[in-house]
Formats: C-alpha cells, sequence, structure tokens
C-alpha cells in the first residue's frame, strides 16, 4: 500500500469513518422508518441496527482498551502525578526509574508492563483493577499518593517474565546463591536488601531528577 | 396484531437509540481519560444494546 494512503487511512480514522457511516445509517432510518416496508429496506435496517451498532462499539472498546494501557492514561490521574514523577528519578536503585528511562519497559506503556499479571487472562484481571481504581478514584474514598498500596503483594513472576534467562540475572551471584526462592517467589525481588526502591513517592522532594522529565 | 405502523415506530425507536449511542461513543472515541472510558462503557454501550435490542424485538413481533 503507498504511503501516503497508509497515512489517510490511519486505524483512528477508519474507527471515525466506520463511526460516521454507522450514525448516518441510523439517522437515515430515524428520518425514514418506512423503508423497512421493502425488502433492501430490511436489509439495510439489519446492516444499520445491527450489524454496524456492534461493529463499532467492538472497535470502540477495543480502542479504549489499548488506550487503557499507555502511560498518559494511568497517569491522567491527579492522584498518580507522583507516580508518573517517580519515573523520572536519576538514581539507578529506583527500580521503576530505572526500567522506564532504560527503555527496560515500552515507556508508553510503563505502568501497565509492570503491573499487568503475566498469566492467562492476566491483562483482563490487570483491567479489573483499573476499574476498582476508577470507583475509588470517583465513588471511593482515594488515599494520599505516598499511602497507596497494592492490592496484593508484587509476585517475582511479573518481574521474571523479563528477566529469567536474560545473562544479567542468571550471572548474578546473589541472584544463582537464591535462584529457587526468587522462582517460587519466596523470596520478594522487591523485599528489603534486594531491590526494594520501587517508586518511593514518599521521599521525591530529597531526590535529583533526570533532565529530560518533561 | 402489530401493523406496519408499529413496526415502523418501533424502527424508528431503535434507530433513535442506536443513533445517540453511537454519537455518545464517537464522542469520548479519542477520550485519554478514565472518564472517557466510563462513559463509554455506561453511557455510549447501553444506549446502542437497547436500540439493537428494540430493533431485534421489533423483527421477532413481525409474525404477531
Amino acid at each position: 500500500m503507498p504511503a501516503w494512503l497508509k497515512s489517510m487511512f490511519t486505524p483512528d480514522r477508519l474507527a471515525l469513518l466506520l463511526f460516521l457511516l454507522g450514525l448516518g445509517l441510523a439517522a437515515l432510518l430515524v428520518a425514514r422508518p418506512a423503508l423497512t416496508s421493502t425488502r433492501e429496506g430490511k436489509i439495510l435496517a439489519f446492516v444499520a441496527l445491527f450489524l454496524f451498532p456492534l461493529l463499532c462499539s467492538a472497535v470502540g472498546f477495543s480502542a479504549h482498551m489499548e488506550r487503557s494501557k499507555t502511560t498518559t492514561f494511568c497517569l491522567s490521574c491527579h492522584i498518580m502525578e507522583s507516580f508518573g514523577k517517580s519515573l523520572y528519578v536519576d538514581d539507578s536503585h529506583y527500580v521503576a526509574a530505572a526500567h522506564f528511562q532504560n527503555h527496560r519497559v515500552p515507556a508508553d506503556e510503563a505502568c501497565y508492563t509492570c503491573h499487568t499479571d503475566y498469566v492467562l487472562y492476566g491483562g483482563i484481571r490487570a483491567k479489573w483493577r483499573g476499574m476498582r481504581h476508577v470507583y475509588v478514584q470517583y465513588l471511593g474514598k482515594p488515599p494520599a499518593p505516598a499511602a497507596i498500596r497494592l492490592y496484593t503483594p508484587y509476585s517475582n513472576r511479573e518481574c521474571l517474565h523479563c528477566h529469567l534467562g536474560a545473562r544479567s540475572f542468571e550471572e548474578s551471584a546473589t541472584h544463582t546463591a537464591i535462584r529457587d526462592d526468587i522462582v517460587s517467589n519466596q523470596v520478594s525481588c522487591i523485599s528489603s536488601g534486594c531491590h526494594d526502591t520501587v517508586h518511593n513517592v514518599a521521599n521525591l522532594a530529597n531526590v535529583k531528577f533526570w533532565k529530560g522529565m518533561p | 396484531m402489530t401493523t406496519p405502523r408499529t413496526i415502523e415506530r418501533r424502527v424508528r425507536i431503535a434507530a433513535i437509540l442506536v443513533a445517540a449511542g453511537l454519537l455518545v461513543e464517537v464522542l469520548v472515541l479519542r477520550g485519554l481519560r478514565p472518564p472517557a472510558f466510563l462513559i463509554f462503557v455506561l453511557a455510549g454501550i447501553p444506549l446502542v444494546a437497547a436500540g439493537v435490542l428494540v430493533f431485534l424485538y421489533s423483527l421477532v413481533s413481525l409474525r404477531d
């Protein structure tokens, strides 16, 4: 496909076109419901009032689901501001910052990459947790950023999804000594004395930030 | 008995619901914040679903 055609028909534009077409067809039946008295009209009604609405809703839902993985989406809530800031701390001991700044996780999906569950339907579970965040944000009593805790302890499985088998992990003497405990989640990667500084938002006033911070 | 007029009325109601739902959905389609997603799921999808159901009901009521 030529580049100019590709740039013209981006997924966003195609989705918009689909919605506008669906809206147009529905509007036509609002104005002229008598069209359905003919066979062709009935087919039109089936397309306009069944196929298009379902297709549009599915496309829209999928677009929202994809967008909810983005770092911008997660940080759009005021309460997450300090967590976003913590990604720019100029200290390699800050696990989240080191991963984000060095692109060990995709920068535009940083939150989701570390906070999803790497199991079957883990993505759905992560989205469900996201809905709980939204509930707390709008209908509950949101805690102060420094008091925010995970609903369940962070599982090593999420770290090992990338690090298991990686040279830097496998050749580390510390990791080798307690490898079984790490893999079986007996010793947490973020436990005291290991990689225990993750976001540490309570201490942001006393740290230096990377100059790449927007 | 369902008259053609009744069916047309149901089709119009279905079309209004679908159009309203699609309008809500398209307005928040590019939204980057959680409220956009919530409006999509809690207002757009139910309106569209209601429209589709009314349309399907108008089809099955044809034989009454």
